[in-house]
């Protein structure tokens, strides 16, 4: 499950940068920082079209899954786990049909969102190489993050808390987060590898929950013992639901980088390298 | 019979001269018994004076380290620029061998990727080496920032730059391998 958060991530960045692709691409640089572009038109369009196949997979089976959750709540509190009485029994068919178009719901979109999180993360990865792997050096992406370029420079202001919440609450405290400090260069770098890595855990994420899904083949389901059945819904709902909505918002960690100032230090100038 | 008693003699006082030469040098250079930061550092600097001492630098610097962590403080900072500066004023120390000891245990930055001038996708294809040296370098600052100076603001940022700088490199070297993979 620790695989979740990540994904989770990725999909919080991609909506994120979505939103404010403006004003995160690193185009925006400070005064003193060197100029990187690793948010660029394809980057941001595969980010748009991530954002909105998550919004959209988010919305379809929000209703779903609460639905299911209702229903499985209601048939343990009923004792019906051990009664054949017709309640239960239509309570269990009620589950199992909810249940099958879960996955059914899933397996159509996931596709999709596979494609554009790979889109985006190819688009990042061929940026990074480009702007970062071939143009600079150990010594040169260090002075970006410090946010740099020559000489020591001020700080910006330092980051609030930003708020935590399902994915299509994260809009806000993205964007306030990047109006306030997330369009210096050094910043949008770690954010870019951020989203870079998260974007690649998440493809493999993807790949596994297509395989879970895969193998719950819905017309099996309707044969399932209810304990059986409980087992796998509690696995994919969860993953589901984690991959959707999350538990961890680590936007503050993301963020929060290469903004406090580095003090002056002329009286060892001599002995400080740049 | 006389060049004999010459010979001899010469010897003699030879073996003599060569004999208290040895431990004379040695405690000209012995590791100065200071107990406190800044007399550690005048008696060191003054031995380093002395040409047959400087190869006692490595010495010098790490009983200061010793000394200035029994006595954490914002000024050990100066006392290890004085005898840096010494050591390569005497040329005991190259510049480059005192800038890299100065920036490793006092600057928040990490010195060890400075010196490093390949492009990323070529300089970061051997993850393990480069954390080693991150991991080195920030022990070397926990040391100067936090025990001996205890500036814990440069220490966190310390920190902080080894977090990013391990994401950004992570990120870096697997889009340059993605992208070998694909050719």
């Amino acid at each position: 499950m620790s695989n979740v958060i990540p994904s989770i991530r990725g999909f919080s960045l991609a909506l994120a940068i979505t939103a404010f692709g403006g004003v995160t691409t690193a185009h925006a640089v400070t005064a003193t920082g060197p100029s990187v572009n690793l948010f660029n038109a394809a980057t941001i369009e595969s980010l748009s079209n991530t954002s909105k196949t998550a919004r959209a997979l988010e919305s379809s089976l929000e209703k779903v899954i609460n639905q299911l959750e209702t229903q499985t709540a209601l048939y343990e509190s009923a004792g019906c786990a051990s009664s054949n009485d017709a309640g239960c029994i239509q309570l269990r068919k009620g589950v199992k049909k909810n249940y099958a178009e879960l996955l059914n719901e899933i397996q159509e979109q996931l596709p999709e969102i596979k494609r554009n999180i790979t889109s985006t993360r190819d688009a990042l990865g061929k940026q990074m190489v480009s702007e970062l792997g071939r143009k600079m050096s150990p010594g040169d992406l260090q002075r970006l993050l410090a946010g740099r370029h020559g000489k020591l420079t001020p700080s910006a202001p330092a980051l609030g808390k930003a708020k935590t919440g399902r994915l299509s609450g994260l809009f806000e405290g993205y964007y306030n987060l990047v109006r306030r400090g997330g369009n210096s260069s050094g910043n949008s770098t770690v954010l870019a590898s951020q989203l870079y890595i998260d974007a690649v855990h998440s493809a493999n994420y993807l790949d596994l929950i297509g395989a879970e899904i895969d193998s719950q083949h819905t017309e099996l389901l309707l044969e399932l013992e209810w304990g059986e059945l409980t087992a796998q819904m509690t696995g994919t709902v969860g993953n589901v639901k984690q991959l959707l909505w999350g538990t961890e918002d680590m936007r503050q960690d993301i963020l929060n980088v290469g903004l406090q100032s580095s003090q002056p230090q002329e009286a060892y100038a001599d002995l400080y390298v740049d | 019979m006389k060049l004999v008693n010459i010979l001899l003699i010469s010897m003699a006082l030879g073996s003599t001269v060569a004999c208290s030469s040895v431990p004379q040098s040695r405690s000209v250079c012995a590791i100065p018994d200071a107990r406190t930061v800044d007399t550690f550092v005048t008696a060191a600097k003054y031995n380093l004076d002395n040409s047959s001492c400087m190869t006692s630098f490595g010495d010098y610097f790490d009983r200061l380290i010793a000394l200035s962590r029994e006595n954490p403080g914002a000024n050990n900072k100066q006392a290890f620029a004085d005898l840096i500066r010494s050591g390569i004023t005497n040329g005991s120390i190259s510049k480059r061998d005192g800038m890299a000891r100065f920036n490793a245990y006092f600057e928040a930055e990490f010195y060890s990727l400075k010196t490093d001038v390949r492009s990323n996708c070529v300089a970061l294809s051997d993850r393990q080496n480069d954390m080693r040296a991150l991991d080195g370098e920030l022990l070397k600052k926990r040391i100067g920032l936090l025990e001996i100076i205890g500036d814990k603001e440069q220490f966190r940022k310390a920190q902080q730059f080894y977090q990013e700088l391990t994401v950004v490199m992570d990120a870096v070297r697997h889009s340059c391998d993605a992208a070998l993979a694909r050719r």
